[in-house]
């Protein structure tokens, strides 16, 4: 007995002596990370076929993540060894090149199924583990999808952040000059969101403006002047099948969906000034939420769909206003500079991205709803058009390069900035898709 | 000369009688008293007897007398008048108070028979007065033999008389110089004694003296060492006093280099936490996922040469793409920079915890 209450004495100095030297641990907070992007290398995958690969599935993974500007992709040429397997990983050979992660992969191809089999590994160099694995297959066609879906799975694994690699982006563009009196010939389009494998919806001599997609990402809303006068039109990307929704007299503009894709929100003037009106799909009902002297336009709905933004002139200048839809009393947003218009929420419902005018020139900025913290992110000249990829991670806007129209990615903290490659003349008004699966 | 011889024979036979009559009044007296009186007089006599006895054969004592001229032999007993007069005395009460009570007795008894005797007086008177006119008659022709025979005798007796005063003055002699001697005796016994008295009290003094000086001694020797216990005492706190004076320099030197060196210290330590910070920050790419307020706490034990010897989440975030990041990035340095010193190392390196946290500017 006595010799127990002495060991549970001895047991209890212990443990309040580890305690103690649990308590005076050293203790280094880090709360700042490193602004360079993830080194990561991303081995040639292996043909397992006989015949060669039509689509280079490393490149274009390389491709995607390089240009979300969060990783660097280490150069196939500096290289030491190039695994196919787990087994072939030798983890020092990529500490000595200090890479975090290490992708590999193999294609094989198969006669009799006539599709392509892309097993990949992605590792954790410093931890020296695999962290995902996945076997994906599909046709020919199908390859940039299962490289982009690969890169979806990678940047996930590394950022927290679901890819937006299979993403599609859609929007209009001009082929002709009307001061080379050629024909003009406008064009809305829709390509993956690395610009590659684009194809077109719609092709008319007359504008298109403002796309937008269902949340679903399978219809695309517009304005066209085909009529000779604007009207809003749906179309079903797959089919093709459109759907006249709007063509009120005036002004009939700037279609944006609904979170729940059942309502549109429109810019009509057919109450003598431009106002936003709520149409309801199914029954056509319009419901208007504005009632002002001045221009409102741009309306853009909140995640959550409780509310909307938009472009008012009510103060004298462009500037952006917010409104809930069951008060519909509109809050001024923006207060730097005397452009501020077409403003779009982030996904999260936290952040609006906007076109704001400083000395002269037309930019994308952001602002944070939380804080009022305003960032301008572009700096070309004549920034429009801004549309967020659905993981809030980059931003899509169309802009000057030489006198042709391009569409520009960045990332939403600046830190990646690329033009995406176009067929074709100006291209204007891109509208980045929700996720498509 | 039938005269004298008469006389003696008278003599003898009046001195006889008397005696007679004398023993018979104490025998008579003796048995008249009670039991107790008779045994409590013989235990006196014995004492008594005892205590001069004692007394004579104690005081014996043989002391250097010079011969005086022309010594004479005396046989005699050295008896302490003082003494014999306290017996007698004490004798004497006794009796009288025995006299006391046997005339008390007899006082009764004559009282009655002084009744009876008047009778009898009155008897005896008519027979007496024929009686002393007889008796006249035979005392007038006896006074005239008396009369020879006492001047005969009266002769003779003066003659003895004589001889008597002659041995009595000799005899007084003899006892003034006994007393002259007994004094002498006594003198130099007092002298004696008293020089033995002075002797005594010379010597209890001086053993008093030595006593004193002894005890004095004693107590100065005591006082010594008290005043030396005192002293060892005081010089003891002295002692003890510095020590802690020194101990408390000492103590306060420790404490102000042990400050110094935890200063060193902490400076060395928010160097390499510095240094470490730096490192990580580079290393560390926070996923773009990362969230508000998200924080991994990892545990690091490292090599005395900064090599990473483990490293594991001790609080997970909750995200597993967050913790990961942190821990690859933990994982990521070869080499941490690390003191050189062992003991800080020991201390604060050797194991310590990293915290990740996402804060939103």
């Amino acid at each position: 007995m006595q010799k127990n209450i002495v060991l549970t004495y001895i047991l209890s100095a212990v443990l309040l002596l580890t305690s103690r030297v649990s308590i005076a641990e050293l203790m280094i907070e880090i709360t700042q990370g490193s602004d360079s992007a993830v080194p990561i290398a991303i081995v040639p995958f292996t043909n397992k076929s006989a015949g060669a690969i039509p689509e280079n599935i490393n490149k274009i993974i390389s491709g995607d993540l390089q240009r979300s500007g969060e990783f660097e992709p280490l150069p196939t040429n500096r290289m030491l060894s190039l695994p196919s397997s787990a087994k072939a990983v030798y983890y020092r050979d990529w500490r000595l090149l200090k890479q975090n992660y290490l992708l590999i992969g193999s294609v094989e191809y198969s006669k009799y199924t006539k599709s392509y089999k892309i097993q990949y590994e992605l590792f954790d160099v410093n931890q020296q583990q695999r962290i995902i694995g996945e076997e994906v297959s599909g046709g020919e066609k199908s390859l940039r999808d299962l490289a982009h879906h690969i890169s979806d799975a990678v940047y996930e694994a590394v950022t927290g952040v679901r890819g937006a690699f299979s993403t599609k982006i859609a929007y209009i563009t001009l082929q002709g000059s009307p001061a080379a009196k050629a024909k003009l010939e406008y064009r809305l389009q829709v390509a993956d969101a690395d610009g590659r494998r684009s194809f077109t919806l719609l092709k008319t001599s007359e504008p298109i403006i403002s796309p937008s997609w269902s949340p679903d990402g399978k219809k695309l809303a517009y304005v066209s002047f085909e009529s000779g006068r604007p009207a809003i039109y749906t179309q079903v990307i797959k089919s093709g099948r459109r759907t006249l929704v709007s063509s009120f007299k005036g002004l009939n503009g700037a279609p944006a969906w609904s979170p729940d894709g059942k309502k549109l929100a429109l810019t009509l003037s057919k109450d003598g000034n431009a106002e936003i009106y709520r149409l309801d799909l199914a029954t056509k009902k319009l419901e208007r939420y504005t009632r002002h002297y001045g221009i409102d336009t741009e309306a853009s709905w909140s995640p959550d769909g409780h509310s909307v933004v938009f472009t008012s002139d009510r103060s004298g200048s462009p500037q952006v206003y917010r409104m809930n839809i069951y008060d519909l009393e509109p809050e001024r947003l923006t207060f730097e500079g005397r452009y501020n218009a077409r403003p779009r929420f982030s996904e999260d419902g936290d952040s609006l991205f906007f076109v704001h005018q400083s000395n002269g020139s037309f930019n994308i900025a952001t602002m944070n709803l939380k804080t009022g913290n305003q960032i301008t992110l572009t700096e070309t000249p004549l920034d429009e058009s801004p549309s967020l990829a659905p993981n809030d991670r980059m931003l899509i806007y169309s802009t000057q390069r030489g006198r042709k129209g391009v569409l520009a990615v960045v990332s939403v903290d600046g830190r990646s900035k690329y033009f995406l490659p176009s067929a074709f003349g100006d291209v204007r008004e891109p509208a980045w898709s929700p996720f498509l699966r | 000369m039938s005269d004298p011889k008469a006389k003696q024979q008278t003599a003898g036979q009046s001195k006889i009688k008397a005696t007679q009559a004398a023993k018979n009044l104490v025998q008579k007296s003796w048995y008249k008293l009670d039991k107790s009186y008779r045994r409590s007089i013989i235990y006196t006599s014995l004492l008594h007897g005892m205590v001069v006895l004692a007394l004579t054969v104690g005081w014996q004592s043989k002391p250097e007398v010079k011969p005086i001229a022309m010594p004479r032999h005396i046989n005699a007993t050295v008896i302490d008048a003082s003494t014999i007069d306290t017996l007698n005395k004490k004798k004497l009460e006794q009796e009288k108070k025995k006299k006391a009570a046997v005339d008390k007795k007899k006082k009764a008894a004559e009282k009655k028979k002084r009744d009876a005797k008047k009778k009898r007086d009155a008897r005896k008177k008519k027979e007496l007065k024929r009686k002393q006119a007889e008796k006249k008659k035979k005392a007038e022709a006896k006074k005239k033999a008396l009369a020879k025979k006492k001047a005969a005798e009266k002769k003779k007796a003066d003659t003895q008389k004589k001889a008597l005063i002659k041995k009595e003055k000799e005899k007084e002699k003899e006892r003034a110089k006994k007393k002259k001697d007994e004094q002498k005796k006594r003198d130099e016994k007092k002298r004696l004694d008293e020089k033995k008295r002075l002797d005594e009290k010379k010597k209890a003094s001086e053993k008093k003296r030595l006593d004193e000086l002894k005890r004095l001694k004693q107590e100065q020797q005591l006082q010594d060492m008290m005043l030396k216990a005192e002293n060892d005492e005081r010089l003891e706190r002295e002692a003890e006093r510095l020590q802690e004076q020194n101990r408390i320099e000492q103590e306060t030197l420790r404490q102000a280099q042990i400050k110094a060196d935890r200063v060193a210290e902490m400076n060395e330590v928010d160097r390499f936490i510095a240094l470490i910070r730096s490192k990580i920050t580079r290393s560390w790419h926070k996923p773009q996922g990362a969230k508000n307020g998200q924080t991994v706490v990892l545990r690091l034990n490292l090599f005395p040469t900064g090599e990473l010897s483990n490293a594991s989440i001790i609080k997970g975030s909750g995200d597993s793409v967050f913790d990961r990041s942190a821990l690859s990035a933990a994982k990521s340095i070869s080499r941490y920079p690390v003191p050189s010193d062992n003991n800080i190392f020991e201390k604060h390196f050797r194991q310590f915890s990293m915290s990740f946290s996402h804060q939103e500017d």
